[in-house]
C-alpha cells in the first residue's frame, strides 16, 4: 500500500512536469507551476531539516563529552553565528552587513584556500600515478601534461603556436570526446529517470 | 612534496615585474570577441539577468573576468538583475552586489535573491523570477515586462560546479528558446560546456583562464580597476613549469624502473 | 584585490581574519592536521547555517509563512503545503511511511527535470551538432569528421564489457582509450585551474594584506 502511494505520487508528479515541458496547456501549466513551487518549498524545508539534524547530532557529541567535542563545538559555533546574524530581528538576511563580513572574511578564505591546496594534492597524486599507475594512468597523465604544456602562458610566436594547438585540441578531439560523453550520460540519465518515474526497481520498502 | 618551496616560488614570481615574453591572455581572441559582440549588440537599457552560481572555492579564477563582464554590460547601458540557485552562489552574489553598490552602481542593479530547489527553482523562475520583496527601478522594470525570465534580453550565467550553465541550457532554453545565454565558468567546466557553444545553445562562453584574461584586458577599465586585478602570468608560468618538471621527473623515475604494466 | 572588504577598520579586520584562516588551511601542507580539521568543521558549520538561513529567509518566510499570515484566503494551497513542508523539515525524526510519499515528490521532480533536460536540452541538440557542416569548408570538414568519429567511438565505449560483435567491441576499446585521453586532458585543465586559485590566494596575501602588489 505504502509502495503504491509512493509510486503513484512519483508517477503523477513526474508526468505532470514532463508533459508540461512538451505541451502548452494553461490548466496543466498552472498545476505544474504549483508543483514546482511546492518542490522549491520542500527543498528549502529539506535544507532546514538537514541543518537541524546535523546540529542535533553535534549537540549530542558535545553533551556526551567524547574526544570529538571540540570539532563539534566549532561546527555548532559556525552554524549558530551565521544563523543569529542572519535571522536576528532587523537583519536583512544574506545581505546583512555581518553576514556579508562572515562570508568575505571566513567562508570565502577557507573555501578558496582549500581549493588552492588541491593543486598540491593533484600534483602529488599525478606524480604518484606516473610512478605506480598502469598504462591507462600513464595515458591519462601524459595527455594532461600535453594540455598543461599547450596552456603555457607565453607571449610572441611561441605563445601563438601553443594557443593554436590548445584551440585545436579543445575544438576537435576534446570536443568530440566530451560530446560523446554528454550524449552517453544523457542517455543513461534519461533511462534512469524513466525507470524512477515509472516506478521500476524502486527501493522504498 | 616540496609544497613550501612551490609557494615560495609562486610568491617570488608574483613580485617580479610583468614581461611581454609571458602573456596569460589568449592570443586567439575569438571567445573574448564573441562575448564582447553579444554585449555590444544589446539594445539601450537592456535588462540582463545574471544567474550567479559560482563556487566559493573556484571564484578566484573567474572573479576578474566576471567583474569585467559586469562593467562591460553597465558601460553598454544594461541593467542587471542577480538571482542565485545555490547557497554558494548567493553568498558571492550578495558580496558582489554590496561591492557594486559601494561603487555607485546601485541604481543599475536588482537583487532577486535565492531560489531553493536547484533545477526545480530554475524552472519555477522561468515564469516568475521577481520576489515580492525586490525593490528598485530595475525590479519594477522587470515587473512591468511581466516579471518572468522572458523580460530579459540576455542571461549571463556565472557558473560553478553545483549548478552550471548546463542546467540553464537544459532547463531554461527549451522553455524559452528565444533567450540568449552566455556563460563564464572556471576552467574545469570548459570541456563540459564547450559542446554547447558549438551547438549554438550558448552564444558566448569564457571558460578558460586565458580567454577570461583576454576578455578582461579588452574591457576598458574605470576607477574600480583595482578590484579587477587578473591572475598574474608569471607565477602561472612558474607553477606550470614546476608541475611539468615534477611530473616529468616522476615519469623518468618510472622509465628507469621499467616499462608500465598492461592496461587494466 | 578581492574587493569584498570596505577600506575601514572592519574591512581591515576582515583581511586579517582571512589571512589567518588561509595560513591555517595551508598549514596542512606542512603536516598540521588539527587546525585544518577544525577549519573544515567551521566551514561545514558556516555553510550549513548559511543554507538554513537562505532557506528560511529567502524561501520559507516570503513564499509560505508571510502569505499565509497576511493573505491566507487567497492562498488556500499553502495550507497543505505547510503540512508537507513540516514533514520534510522533520524527516529525520518522523516515521519513514510518513516521509516517503513527500520525499517521492522531490525524487519525481529531480527525475522529471533530469529526463526532460537530458533529452530536449542535451541529447537532441548535441546529436544534431555532431553532424558535419559542409559550410565550414576544407579543414573545417576534416576537423568535423575527426570530431564525429571520436564522438561515435566514445559512445561505443559506453557498451564496453557487454557482449557485441567484434567490430563494435574493437570500436568500444578504442573509444575507451579516447575517453581516458579526454579525461586526461580535462585533468590538465583542472591542474591549471587549481594553480590559478593558488596564485590568486598568494596574490591576496601579497597584495590585499601586505600591499606589495599594485
Amino acid at each position: 500500500m505504502r509502495r503504491s502511494i509512493t509510486t503513484t505520487v512519483t508517477v503523477v508528479a513526474g508526468l505532470v512536469l514532463i508533459v508540461d515541458l512538451l505541451v502548452v496547456n494553461p490548466s496543466l501549466g498552472a498545476i505544474a507551476t504549483a508543483l514546482q513551487e511546492l518542490l522549491v518549498l520542500l527543498a528549502a524545508a529539506a535544507a532546514v531539516g538537514g541543518a537541524a539534524s546535523l546540529a542535533a547530532h553535534h549537540l549530542r557529541i558535545v553533551a556526551q563529552g567524547t574526544s570529538d567535542r571540540l570539532g563539534s563545538f566549532v561546527l555548532l559555533v559556525g552554524m549558530g553565528v551565521i544563523l543569529v546574524a542572519g535571522l536576528r530581528p532587523g537583519s536583512s538576511g544574506s545581505s546583512d552587513p555581518i553576514v556579508l563580513w562572515l562570508v568575505a572574511a571566513v567562508l570565502v578564505p577557507i573555501a578558496a584556500s582549500l581549493f588552492a591546496l588541491l593543486f598540491l594534492f593533484l600534483l602529488a597524486a599525478a606524480r604518484r600515478g606516473l610512478v605506480t599507475g598502469g598504462t591507462e594512468m600513464i595515458l591519462l597523465l601524459a595527455t594532461s601534461g600535453v594540455v598543461v604544456m599547450l596552456l603555457l602562458p607565453l607571449g610572441g610566436k611561441a605563445g601563438e603556436w601553443l594557443a593554436a594547438g590548445a584551440g585545436w585540441v579543445e575544438t576537435v578531439p576534446l570536443a568530440g570526446v566530451f560530446r560523446g560523453l554528454l550524449i552517453g550520460v544523457a542517455i543513461i540519465a534519461s533511462l534512469t529517470a524513466s525507470r524512477i518515474l515509472l516506478g521500476i526497481d524502486r527501493d522504498d520498502e | 612534496m616540496p609544497s613550501l618551496g612551490l609557494l615560495l616560488v609562486l610568491a617570488l614570481a608574483s613580485l617580479l615585474p610583468a614581461s611581454d615574453a609571458v602573456q596569460l591572455a589568449n592570443p586567439d581572441a575569438t571567445r573574448s570577441d564573441e562575448l564582447r559582440g553579444v554585449v555590444a549588440g544589446l539594445p539601450p537599457n537592456a535588462l540582463v539577468l545574471v544567474g550567479f552560481d559560482p563556487d566559493l572555492g573556484t571564484y578566484g579564477e573567474i572573479r576578474a573576468t566576471v567583474r569585467a563582464a559586469l562593467d562591460d554590460l553597465i558601460a553598454h547601458g544594461a541593467r542587471l538583475a542577480f538571482v542565485s540557485f545555490t547557497p554558494e552562489g548567493r553568498a558571492l552574489a550578495a558580496a558582489e552586489l554590496d561591492r557594486m553598490r559601494r561603487a555607485g552602481q546601485g541604481a543599475l542593479i536588482a537583487d532577486l535573491g535565492f531560489v531553493a530547489g536547484s533545477e526545480a527553482g530554475l524552472v519555477r523562475s522561468v515564469a516568475d523570477v521577481v520576489p515580492a520583496d525586490a525593490v528598485g527601478a530595475v525590479a519594477d522594470s522587470i515587473r512591468a515586462r511581466g516579471g518572468a525570465m522572458g523580460a530579459f534580453t540576455l542571461v549571463l550565467v556565472v557558473s560553478g560546479g553545483d549548478l552550471s550553465a548546463r542546467s540553464w541550457i537544459e532547463q531554461v532554453r527549451p522553455r524559452l528558446p528565444s533567450i540568449s545565454l552566455v556563460a563564464i565558468a572556471p576552467t574545469f567546466l570548459e570541456p563540459e560546456l564547450a559542446p554547447y557553444l558549438r551547438s549554438g545553445q550558448l552564444h558566448a562562453l569564457l571558460a578558460t583562464l586565458r580567454d577570461g584574461v583576454a576578455y578582461a584586458n579588452a574591457v576598458p577599465v574605470d576607477q574600480s580597476a583595482v578590484t579587477r586585478r587578473p591572475i598574474s602570468a608569471l607565477p602561472m608560468l612558474a607553477g606550470m613549469l614546476l608541475a611539468l618538471t615534477l611530473m616529468g621527473g616522476s615519469a623518468l623515475r618510472r622509465l628507469a624502473r621499467g616499462a608500465p604494466r598492461g592496461a587494466g | 584585490m578581492n574587493g569584498f572588504f570596505t577600506p575601514d577598520l572592519v574591512g581591515g579586520l576582515g583581511t586579517w581574519v582571512a589571512v589567518l584562516l588561509t595560513v591555517g588551511v595551508w598549514s596542512y601542507a606542512v603536516g598540521e592536521r588539527t587546525i585544518f580539521r577544525l577549519l573544515q568543521l567551521l566551514l561545514a558549520g558556516l555553510a550549513t547555517g548559511y543554507l538554513a538561513l537562505l532557506a528560511i529567509h529567502h524561501v520559507l518566510l516570503p513564499r509560505l509563512l508571510v502569505p499565509l499570515v497576511t493573505d491566507a484566503p487567497n492562498h488556500p494551497l499553502l495550507f497543505p503545503a505547510v503540512a508537507l513542508v513540516a514533514v520534510m523539515a522533520g524527516a529525520a525524526w518522523l516515521p519513514r511511511r510518513v516521509v516517503a510519499p513527500v520525499a517521492a515528490l522531490l525524487v519525481a521532480g529531480v527525475a522529471a527535470f533530469a529526463l526532460g533536460g537530458a533529452i530536449v536540452g542535451t541529447l537532441l541538440p548535441q546529436m544534431a551538432a555532431a553532424l558535419i557542416d559542409p559550410a565550414t569548408g576544407g579543414s573545417g570538414v576534416i576537423d568535423g569528421f575527426v570530431a564525429l568519429a571520436i564522438t561515435i567511438l566514445v559512445l561505443l565505449a559506453f557498451l564496453h564489457g557487454s557482449p557485441r560483435g567484434r567490430f563494435v567491441q574493437r570500436g568500444a576499446g578504442i573509444g575507451r582509450w579516447l575517453l581516458i585521453g579526454g579525461i586526461g586532458a580535462w585533468f590538465g585543465f583542472l591542474l591549471v585551474s587549481r594553480l590559478s586559485l593558488l596564485v590568486d590566494r598568494v596574490a591576496f596575501l601579497l597584495g590585499d594584506w601586505l600591499g606589495l602588489l599594485r
